[in-house]
């Protein structure tokens, strides 16, 4: 859970700005060759190549790219995982402002964990790395 | 005398002589030291009596007399024992070079007849093996990069010394994989004893049958699974067996019965746990897990028996009616889904009510490199185990009434069904290149646009949550440094209604490893010849290779010729820089020498000139 004071990663989604703990953020790149799979749980998209090894990629707001996207790699567990971004927005200190949540787009229900704002830059939409935790996941 | 008996007798003999010259040379003279050396001496002795050595168990006999006083070592019983250890360690010497003369097991050869010769073999620490496997892992992934700059920079120079790189690279794989092998039987040597306990601890009468021992698999895979198996049998013993008294009343035998098999189909090794108890009560299943919140009432009540079966797994979810102390903790089965998951692989529950469980782990044979085609479809890139592929075709898709999703292929004459690959696929309609693959139900198409390239993938296993519909087998890294799913074969099969039958796989050989792929293709006359998968680009249908330009023709007695047929699947192929198109009417097969079922060889090199 982030907390008031914490340097986070901002970005954009389908217009929205998305903030993640710095701490919990591995790498920011150009996102990789998507590999797709079949039916997978959304948010998750697919698969891409990242140092050798496969990630799973999650596109919170999926549609067509003309261009490759920037991407961030998040620590989730002990596993990496690719979180696309439409635009990378700047690294700020936040106050948490809120833990109940107004209104947040249908794709982050689930995944924002607090609103926060920013010196300059407004709100920012919280998100928990931990969230695309693969490997231990509930049942149910 | 069995040979792998013996070469495992040896083993353990080289062991306990290294730790009997330990403790000579240890200068201890206790008790504890003479305690030791009995012990080493003792369990040679056995595994002697046990293969009928006469000699070498009476020889280890007088060791033991040697040490029979108990306490204190003086110098002439250590004397008399290096000796000693010094003339077994002759014998065991003979046995490995075959060339000893005794066995007098009377059921077994001869008294004169000499042993079975066993290969030398040498000890080599597992790390050390991971590492070397790790290292041609890596150089396979070279290769790879090395093969995609040969194909973007087109120098035939460098495609031939990768194509050698690639059959050194092969060979490296196949030793290593072979070192990495041991019989399934290994992964239950402790399982007839926990049995045992177990089953005297709760005063059940229980009996473990086994079959399917020799089966060879990757050592990682008995690593990963020898635990987890200790959960399942201790699970089907406490919880699946009744007590004897439950089992009367429901007119089954006093004594419970646990088969713990092995079996190998296509590339996987298929291992199951089947008790004839009670069965496991899905009721009590969702009960639980409304009491340890994993699901809500008003789920549980419409959870489908199904995913009720699949709570087992879940971690904590004892079946049990209370916790016992054996091994009701609900430790157990998700233990084993983990191991099956972390080695690429799978745990499923079957249960009958009042008549047994069965748990059923499927792993990959092998958790090294796997051959797999590259294929393409409606613009998405997938990869298909080559262990599995029997047969390209061009075929007419014929949807099925009944199953929208499924289509029936003509493959040489040949129902198949099949599916459409790729996520944005749609139903399979018009005409394809049909990739048919051997899978757990039988023969099935794979509806696709073609066949782009052969790699030898280093498969990661993907989270189950990440697979829900169960069709991969894993992702991995081309050589080009993108990734690709693996399609598993018998994970699409399962995606079938089940009215939808597939065709027996007359060639179930597919365990066997390939020593070379070829695709065939039919000459005017319906001959077969042969070409390396490796100079192939890819299949395509000939539309597709019509509209691209590419110049098209067939194969007539063993040359290029004019095109016959402008319709079927179409070889692109590069020759000497220029590239072409073989048209083959009755589709393409892939087949793996050197067994090669009569095929010719179409020789395709610099002096290659189309005939007239």
């Amino acid at each position: 859970m982030t907390t008031a004071g914490e340097i986070v990663f901002t970005f954009t989604v389908c217009r929205h700005l998305l903030g993640v703990a710095v701490r919990d953020v591995s790498e920011v790149g150009v996102c990789p060759f998507v590999a797709p799979l079949h039916h997978p749980p959304a948010p998750f998209v697919g698969v891409a190549a990242h140092r050798g090894h496969v990630v799973p990629v999650v596109d919170l707001c999926p549609r067509h790219r003309a261009e490759p996207p920037p991407c961030l790699f998040l620590h989730a567990g002990d596993a990496l995982v690719a979180l696309v971004a439409d635009e990378l927005g700047e690294v700020a200190q936040i106050c948490p402002v809120a833990d109940e949540l107004p209104s947040v787009p249908s794709w982050a229900v689930g995944l924002v964990t607090a609103i926060a704002t920013a010196p300059r830059i407004g709100l920012v939409l919280l998100i928990d790395a931990n969230a695309f935790r693969l490997w231990e996941a509930p049942v149910g | 005398m069995d040979g792998a008996d013996l070469r495992d007798f040896l083993d353990e003999a080289s062991e306990h002589l290294d730790g009997l010259a330990d403790a000579l040379d240890s200068g201890r003279r206790d008790a504890e030291a003479a305690a030791e050396l009995f012990r080493h001496l003792h369990t040679l002795k056995g595994g002697a009596r046990s293969l009928g050595l006469r000699q070498l168990e009476s020889a280890l006999h007088d060791g033991e007399g040697v040490l029979h006083g108990g306490g204190a070592l003086d110098d002439g019983s250590l004397e008399r024992l290096r000796a000693l250890v010094n003339d077994v360690d002759r014998q065991v010497g003979e046995l490995r070079d075959g060339r000893v003369l005794e066995h007098a097991r009377p059921d077994a050869a001869s008294p004169t007849s000499p042993a079975p010769a066993v290969a030398p073999r040498v000890r080599i620490d597992v790390a050390c093996l991971a590492r070397l496997a790790e290292t041609a892992s890596d150089l396979a992934l070279d290769r790879g990069q090395l093969a995609e700059l040969a194909r973007t920079t087109q120098d035939a120079r460098l495609a031939g010394a990768v194509q050698r790189l690639r059959a050194h690279v092969a060979r490296l794989h196949e030793g290593l994989a072979e070192a990495r092998m041991e019989p399934t039987k290994t992964l239950w040597r402790r399982l007839p004893g926990v049995v045992q306990d177990l089953a005297g601890a709760l005063g059940k009468r229980v009996v473990l049958e086994t079959s399917g021992g020799e089966t060879r698999v990757d050592r990682r895979v008995v690593d990963a699974l020898a635990e987890p198996l200790v959960h399942a049998i201790r699970n089907a013993v406490d919880h699946g067996i009744e007590p004897a008294e439950a089992r009367r009343l429901a007119g089954k035998p006093a004594v419970g019965r646990i088969r713990l098999s092995a079996a190998v189909s296509a590339s996987a090794l298929l291992i199951e746990v089947a008790d004839d108890g009670g069965g496991i009560d899905l009721d009590a299943l969702r009960l639980r897990a409304v009491q340890r919140r994993l699901l809500g009432l008003r789920e549980a009540t419409f959870l489908d028996d199904d995913a009720a079966l699949a709570l087992a797994f879940a971690p904590g979810l004892s079946t049990a009616g209370e916790v016992t102390t054996v091994s009701g903790r609900g430790v157990g089965l998700d233990a084993v889904k983990a191991a099956a998951e972390s080695l690429g692989g799978s745990a499923r529950l079957r249960s009958r009510d009042g008549a047994g469980t069965t748990l059923a782990i499927e792993v990959p044979l092998s958790v090294g490199l796997m051959p797999a085609f590259i294929v393409h479809s409606a613009g998405e890139r997938w990869a298909v185990p080559m262990a599995a592929a029997r047969e390209v075709a061009w075929s007419a898709l014929e949807p099925l009434p009944d199953a929208p999703a499924v289509a029936l292929a003509s493959v040489r004459g040949r129902p198949v069904p099949a599916i459409r690959v790729g996520r944005t696929a749609g139903a399979p309609r018009g005409a394809a290149i049909v990739l048919v693959v051997a899978t757990s139900r039988g023969l099935l198409g794979l509806a696709i646009d073609g066949v782009s390239d052969e790699e030898d993938l280093l498969v990661q296993p993907l989270p189950g949550r990440l697979d829900p519909t169960g069709v991969a087998a894993g992702a991995a890294v081309l050589g080009d440094g993108t990734a690709v799913v693996v399609l598993d074969p018998n994970g699409l099969a399962r995606t079938l209604p089940a009215a939808v039958a597939l065709p027996p796989d007359a060639a179930v050989s597919a365990a066997a490893p390939h020593v070379d792929a070829f695709v065939t293709v039919d000459d005017v006359h319906a001959t077969r010849y042969g070409i390396p998968v490796a100079h192939v680009s890819r299949v395509t249908a000939h539309a597709t290779a019509a509209a691209a330009g590419v110049p098209l023709f067939a194969v007539h007695d063993g040359r290029l010729g004019p095109q016959t047929h402008e319709a079927g699947a179409v070889l692109l192929v590069e020759v000497a820089g220029r590239h072409l198109g073989i048209v083959s009417p009755g589709g393409v097969d892939i087949d793996f020498g050197p067994g090669n079922n009569g095929v010719r060889s179409l020789i395709l090199d610099s002096a290659w000139e189309p005939a007239p």
